[in-house]
């Protein structure tokens, strides 16, 4: 009973809180359309929508050809990362009722569009594998003993470990908007969630710092924090770019080692 | 992303803050001596050369009639300093925003080498102009 309850509360929006909204969509099917275009869409919307609900709702109900990807609707599989109003956000993580209108929903700028709201993420993934994404410990364990990791690590590297990879960070950077050798701020984040983990070892840290430390690499970050801003896991990998440079100054600095 | 050694890159970065620290700190006491203390309309050639050459900032300036004499090393260490530090910051500054342009690496070499001898030549420019304050330079010309 109380499950049929909560169905009908959800599916059936109350008339106070249903209203029009406006959406301009960016559409480009590259095998009909010569070039990008807006189209238009009114929707009627209820109380907690989010931009990924409407593009649904108009996929649905009004042209099924307008593409977008998605897959857990609950801003963890970071697939629907869209540029809405101006700015990166996840289509599942956005209210309709907080933007003005008409809301503009377009792909994530930098990124080469496959179709309508579908972006080609290789390039993204490319720089997130240069940076050696996996564990790569100094020595292997004696037998019968663990990775061992201190709390007190662990919380140092918890701030990165919430990346969901839906590029949204790569897509506000201006460096990796113009340098395709900088792999991009998430990319940097998840070296940096590897750098700092002590179950590695001195001589992994080191190794990938000297190679975070190239022209551009973790020197490429303008410190504009754009990437923390947008990010929504709230990450900021401008900061743990910023600690990377530090510690690499600190290296040089100790020239009699 | 290399794995090289020589990499010069933290050094290039590190410096480039120290610069960029270093101009707040030497631009903050020149607006402080040009526009606050002595004041524009006060900044001649013989003010600035009993400044460079003396350390002494004397006659009636914004602040009304003043005299401060600190030691000439002062100004003339800010003065090198200045140039350096701007010279450093503004070139490397540019240099960086060209190379982040894909269209550009492939000429990464000239630039970088048209860089450095820009730079050289604009300091060596600014040293000439620093040196001609003092004797004999400053016997040829007299505007007072």
């Amino acid at each position: 009973m109380a499950t049929t309850q909560q169905t009908q509360k959800t599916e059936t929006p109350t008339e106070a809180t249903t209203e029009t909204v406006a959406f301009d969509v960016f559409r480009y099917i590259p095998e009909e359309d010569d070039e990008p275009h807006t189209e238009t869409y009114e929707i009627e919307t209820f109380e907690g929508m989010t931009v990924l609900d409407a593009l649904i709702k108009i996929r649905d109900e009004q042209d099924p050809s307008l593409t977008v990807r998605h897959s857990c609707r609950m801003a963890r599989c970071g697939s629907d990362a869209v540029y809405i109003n101006g700015t990166q956000r996840l289509a599942c993580n956005t209210q309709v009722s907080e933007l003005n209108e008409p809301v503009q929903v377009e792909p994530l700028p930098r990124f080469d569009v496959i179709r309508d709201l579908v972006v080609e993420m290789n390039d993204f993934y490319e720089g997130m594998e240069a940076v050696e994404p996996w564990f790569q410990p100094d020595h292997e364990p004696e037998t019968g003993e663990e990775y061992l990791q201190s709390s007190e690590n662990r919380k140092n590297i918890d701030t990165v470990l919430d990346c969901i990879w839906c590029g949204a960070c790569t897509s506000s950077c201006s460096p990796a908007g113009t340098d395709s050798d900088f792999p991009g701020p998430a990319a940097m984040a998840k070296a940096y969630r590897f750098y700092k983990d002590e179950r590695e070892g001195e001589e992994t840290r080191r190794r990938r710092l000297e190679m975070l430390q190239d022209s551009h690499g973790i020197y490429r970050c303008h410190t504009q924090f754009n990437c923390t801003e947008v990010c929504p896991k709230g990450i900021s990998p401008t900061e743990a770019i910023m600690e990377m440079s530090r510690d690499s100054v600190k290296e040089k600095l100790r020239f009699w080692r | 992303m290399s794995t090289k050694k020589s990499n010069t890159a933290s050094t290039n970065w590190f410096l480039q803050r120290v610069s960029g620290v270093g101009l707040v700190a030497l631009l903050g006491f020149h607006f402080a001596v040009e526009h606050f203390i002595v004041g524009a309309a006060e900044v001649t050639a013989g003010n600035t050369v009993d400044r460079i050459t003396h350390g002494l900032i004397e006659g009636d300036h914004v602040l009304g009639q003043i005299t401060i004499n600190l030691p000439a090393f002062l100004y003339q260490a800010i003065a090198v300093l200045l140039l350096g530090f701007s010279v450093y910051h503004g070139m490397y500054g540019v240099y960086n925003i060209l190379m982040e342009q894909d269209s550009l690496k492939e000429y990464s070499k000239p630039i970088k080498y048209f860089f450095i001898v820009f730079s050289v030549a604009l300091f060596v420019q600014g040293i000439l102009i620093f040196l001609a304050f003092f004797e004999p330079f400053w016997a040829v010309y007299d505007p007072r």
